[in-house]
């Protein structure tokens, strides 16, 4: 049996917006192994969140469309399937989790009804049931009181608890993978550091792969095994999580890491910290990219080739590629 | 409480403040109740310094940055710039200390008038508090533009021509055209990219040796804050439960609190040791129905009886360590 619970090939996805195409995703591909996490880091307008919705097919069409790729799930390509086929998939057997907890549930229908009718959906349960396994599942993502919760609304709850109440929602149907974009983005420091716990103890017992969409690194080192940095549609580096931190091997990427405060060195250091290295200029829009490779114009390292020719992603060491013509050692 | 500074020396110095927003209950609405957002503060800085102000949403920071502005209308304290009482004055009185006082938002999207040019934005304030002749104003404005790092161009667009870390750098410019002492900066790189926030964070350090400024930083984010403040307090449900240097705060934290936000960041490097301190359970409580006693008592693993029973004051343990908990 394949090790291999989600697998990306090649996938562009493209929106047509007043005449023009602006692609959001080109040739993206990654591989996502059984009870592992993926994290995927990016700024905003890095093609991360849309890449996430291509692979439950949420890309509202027309504007967008997948141009081209394919998605390979449980011996199928997502892609060529059905809508009526999709909505099996979603939410069972690939679910996720977006970041604000306050407009994706709805606020009109309790908790407990939420929960309850994707198991209506999925399964063939008798009522009994299903509201036993709605219980469970607040009770697993530690929401107290879960028998009152059941009938409370979303207002009526804090923000770390409407994305428990995500997460119990996205789980309720032990999926195989779930898509987690910025699951803690909207939470505070403690409520996040719980979540993530949370998550990372629910994934043990359920044995479910996850893919980690955030654009903080910190979050990314504490939860990911294997690390995808996307810039501008594109992937530019592919590592795993120690790697990556330890040798980062391309300049988008070592910007990145430098650019954030570190506490680790502030607190060893007396005096006033050094200011932070920058990375210059702004994320680029997509509707104008540079020729070249796409960093080009923010890169400290640019040379003349940066500007004509777009770099190919390669393995650069063992188990790590990125994409550029610089080799960082 | 705090006593070894010199008072006259104070560019800003806060006593025992409190806001309270009151929020009507029952049918006729009579009945009323507080929401303490701030919650007996004191706090002061110096001419120079930077003062960060952590804490997590609903721990009344904002209201307190709002406050010293009095954009918020303070229910009691005193709040005192270079040894002047400005918390009664009336809105003409309080009209020349605000040219001492200048503050930057978080949502650098809605702070900015859609309908103004950025250079008006910026010149308005020079124009009312008479800053500079009329005929000089256009040459301090593009003076200005490029302290922040922005051209002279600028000055004919629009807010919605730029993007978030260039319009927080027209909300910095708006501020320092008119040379103020001290600025409150109201979470002002928690809505930007990560790239782009580390140049407005140098932007902020940068100006600060440049023109001698005072800030008081307002985020959640301790690592931001650790990257520009000296000093540091920590907030919860209104009150400052920590105030000490960074170096102090990083090597030896006290309050339980405190403790837990620094376990709480996510540190970017898998390899890091475990964490030393413990995760805190819940959520913060509501700041209408706080807790009795040490107001962190409900989520504080060491709680004691006393917790529950006294509020604990801020009280000094060290050379610049205040602390307010029971059980130090």
């Amino acid at each position: 049996m394949s090790n291999i619970a989600l697998e990306i090939k090649n996938l562009s996805v493209e929106f047509h917006l007043r005449g023009k195409i602006v692609k959001a995703v080109s040739n993206l591909s990654w591989k996502l192994e059984k009870g592992n996490t993926l994290g995927i880091v990016g700024e905003s307008g890095c093609g991360k969140s849309v890449s996430s919705l291509a692979i439950l097919k949420l890309i509202p069409n027309p504007p967008g469309k997948i141009s081209s790729g394919s998605i390979h799930y449980e011996g199928e390509d997502i892609v060529k399937i059905s809508d009526r086929q999709i909505r099996d998939i979603r939410g069972k057997k690939i679910s996720m989790i977006f970041q604000e907890p306050m407009t994706s549930l709805n606020p009109l229908m309790t908790i407990g009804k939420q929960i309850s009718e994707l198991l209506e959906r999925h399964f063939d349960l008798s009522k009994k049931e299903i509201q036993k396994r709605a219980k469970n599942i607040l009770d697993l993502v530690q929401i107290p009181d879960s028998d009152r919760w059941l009938n409370g609304y979303p207002h009526e709850m804090s923000g770390g608890m409407r994305q428990r109440v995500m997460i119990a929602m996205a789980l309720v149907c032990e999926p195989t993978v779930l898509i987690a974009d910025e699951p803690t983005t909207a939470l505070d420091v403690t409520t996040q550091a719980q979540v993530l716990a949370l998550l990372n103890n629910l994934q043990k017992k359920l044995g479910t792969a996850v893919v980690m969409i955030t654009h903080d690194l910190g979050v990314i080192s504490e939860t990911a095994d294997h690390v995808i940095v996307m810039y501008a549609g594109k992937k530019v580096e592919e590592a795993s999580v120690i790697d990556l931190f330890k040798n980062p091997k391309h300049p988008y990427t070592r910007g990145l890491m430098k650019a954030i405060p570190n506490i680790d060195q502030i607190s060893k250091n007396k005096g006033k910290p050094k200011r932070l290295e920058e990375i210059k200029g702004i994320v680029p829009s997509l509707h104008d990219l540079p020729v070249g490779c796409a960093f080009s114009n923010r890169c400290s390292y640019v040379m003349e080739k940066c500007i004509k020719e777009d770099p190919v992603f390669e393995e650069k060491s063992k188990k790590h590629w990125a994409s550029c013509f610089k080799d960082f050692k | 409480m705090i006593e070894h500074y010199n008072e006259d020396n104070l560019l800003l110095e806060i006593i025992n403040l409190k806001t309270y927003f009151p929020i009507k209950k029952g049918i006729l609405g009579i009945q009323k109740e507080y929401v303490k957002a701030v919650d007996d503060v004191t706090l002061s800085i110096e001419p120079g310094e930077t003062l960060g102000i952590v804490g997590e949403s609903g721990s009344g920071k904002s209201t307190l940055g709002k406050s010293i502005m009095r954009l918020v209308k303070p229910t009691s304290g005193k709040i005192k710039i270079r040894g002047k009482e400005i918390t009664s004055l009336s809105k003409k009185e309080m009209f020349p200390i605000r040219k001492e006082v200048q503050i930057v938002f978080q949502d650098p999207y809605s702070s900015l008038n859609p309908r103004f040019t950025v250079g008006k934005i910026v010149s308005e304030g020079m124009r009312l508090h008479n800053i500079c002749k009329d005929t000089e104003i256009h040459n301090k404005l593009i003076e200005t533009f490029e302290k922040v790092g922005l051209r002279e161009f600028h000055i004919n667009n629009y807010p919605h021509e730029f993007s978030g870390g260039q319009r927080q750098r027209i909300g910095l410019a708006r501020a320092l055209a008119l040379n103020p002492s001290l600025i409150i900066a109201d979470e002002p790189v928690s809505a930007l990219d990560v790239s782009v926030q580390a140049q407005v964070i140098n932007l902020f350090m940068d100006l600060q040796e440049e023109f001698e400024l005072s800030y008081m930083f307002i985020a959640h984010d301790l690592s931001v804050i650790a990257q520009i403040c000296s000093k540091i307090g920590v907030m919860y449900l209104g009150n400052i439960v920590e105030l000490t240097d960074r170096e102090t705060l990083f090597k030896n934290p006290q309050h339980p609190y405190t403790k837990a936000l620094l376990a709480s960041i996510p540190l970017p490097n898998p390899q890091s040791k475990k964490k030393q301190y413990q995760l805190i359970k819940g959520d913060i409580p509501s700041p209408t129905n706080p807790p009795s006693g040490c107001k962190f008592h409900t989520r504080c693993p060491f709680s004691k009886k006393i917790c529950i029973e006294e509020i604990p004051h801020l009280k000094k343990i060290d050379k610049d360590h205040h602390v307010s908990c029971h059980l130090i």
